[in-house]
């Protein structure tokens, strides 16, 4: 019985056969299968040979609430897919994207030319940033009431404390809406991720979104991040990016 | 370039969160990208779910990986 599946990290697309640099990849040799031509670039599919006693389904489903082992597959995963970053499309795969072999792993991304075609066009020459914004608890949060003589005062205060803290919300909201759509012009296209999703550090999620930048258009979304986050830093608003990533985000229909 | 100096010269305020960093390469590879479905893989269920629990537990995931100084290094880009 044969002994290994293909695990595909991406495909990357590119006028010349692109060098592999990065060759450990979650197990096995990286190495790359030819695709044909997607317009005027040649396509390979990026991949490894991994033993399926530890990337069979039925190891892999064992395996999966062993944190640091996905973790370390995860890392391994997106190095190899990050090593092909300066080739001229790269369409990511999945963690444990594995088929019986070579064949059917081609004959899988044949069926879906016209997908991958698709996803390549739209990610050429570009590259995805994420960019979060928190609120600093402690910076947004309404003063407490002060300590009131009467219960009229008391109850006054607890309302100005309510009314604040919807304040708060509602021009958290404005904020972030426009930060989206003023980084969304440098972009070609994003996405926001209905917050809530990541645990985060440091208070509320108000936006996690994915933006495909021109790489010639990086360093100006950069610029306008930086920017805009020493504006809003002083009313509690924190702003980080991350990146550049393949494009997760956006290889997807 | 000294990339790391000059940022944190800049503000605090474009936060650079490593601890978030692993986390970020589980939420890309697990919950988006493509597409394929290896036939391998096809039973491996709930990759959401994996996600899901393996974000419930980022700081543990942050100590048990060491091995990714490249993703810190290019956040503070």
């Amino acid at each position: 019985m044969k002994s290994t599946g293909t695990y595909v990290y991406c495909v990357v697309a590119a006028e010349r056969r692109p060098a592999v640099t990065r060759t450990r990849g979650v197990a096995g040799t990286v190495r790359l299968i030819e695709q044909g031509r997607a317009a005027a670039l040649k396509k390979w599919l990026v991949v490894s040979d991994v033993p399926l006693d530890r990337f069979g389904e039925a190891a892999i489903n064992a395996k999966l609430s062993d944190l640091e082992w996905v973790s370390r597959a995860a890392v391994a995963h997106e190095a190899v897919v990050e090593s092909f970053s300066n080739a001229a499309a790269v369409v990511p795969m999945k963690l444990f994207t594995i088929f019986t072999d070579d064949d059917r792993a081609t004959a899988n991304f044949r069926a879906q030319g016209e997908v991958v075609d698709a996803a390549i066009k739209r990610v050429r020459d570009r590259i995805e940033l994420g960019v979060r914004v928190t609120l600093d608890g402690a910076r947004s949060q309404a003063p407490p009431p002060r300590r009131a003589s009467t219960g009229a005062a008391y109850l006054a205060g607890k309302k100005s404390q309510r009314d604040r803290a919807v304040e708060l919300a509602r021009n958290a909201r404005e904020v972030v809406a426009e930060l989206y759509d003023q980084l969304s012009t440098v972009a070609s296209d994003a996405i926001r991720r209905p917050a809530s999703e990541l645990p985060i550090k440091g208070g509320p999620l108000l936006l996690d979104a994915a933006f495909l930048v021109p790489r010639t258009a990086t360093a100006r979304f950069r610029k306008v991040v930086e920017r805009r986050a020493k504006e809003l830093e002083p009313g509690g608003y924190r702003i980080a990016l991350t990146g550049p990533w393949p494009p997760y985000s956006f290889v997807r229909d | 370039m000294p990339r790391g100096i000059k940022r944190r010269a800049v503000a605090d305020a474009v936060l650079d969160e490593p601890e978030t960093s692993v986390l970020d390469v589980l939420d890309h590879v697990l919950t988006k990208g493509v597409m394929a479905t290896g036939d391998v893989t096809l039973g491996v269920a709930g990759v959401d779910l994996i996600y899901l629990r393996l974000s419930a537990l980022l700081c543990a995931t942050d100590r048990v990986m060491p091995a990714a100084p490249r993703r810190r290094a290019r956040s503070r880009r």
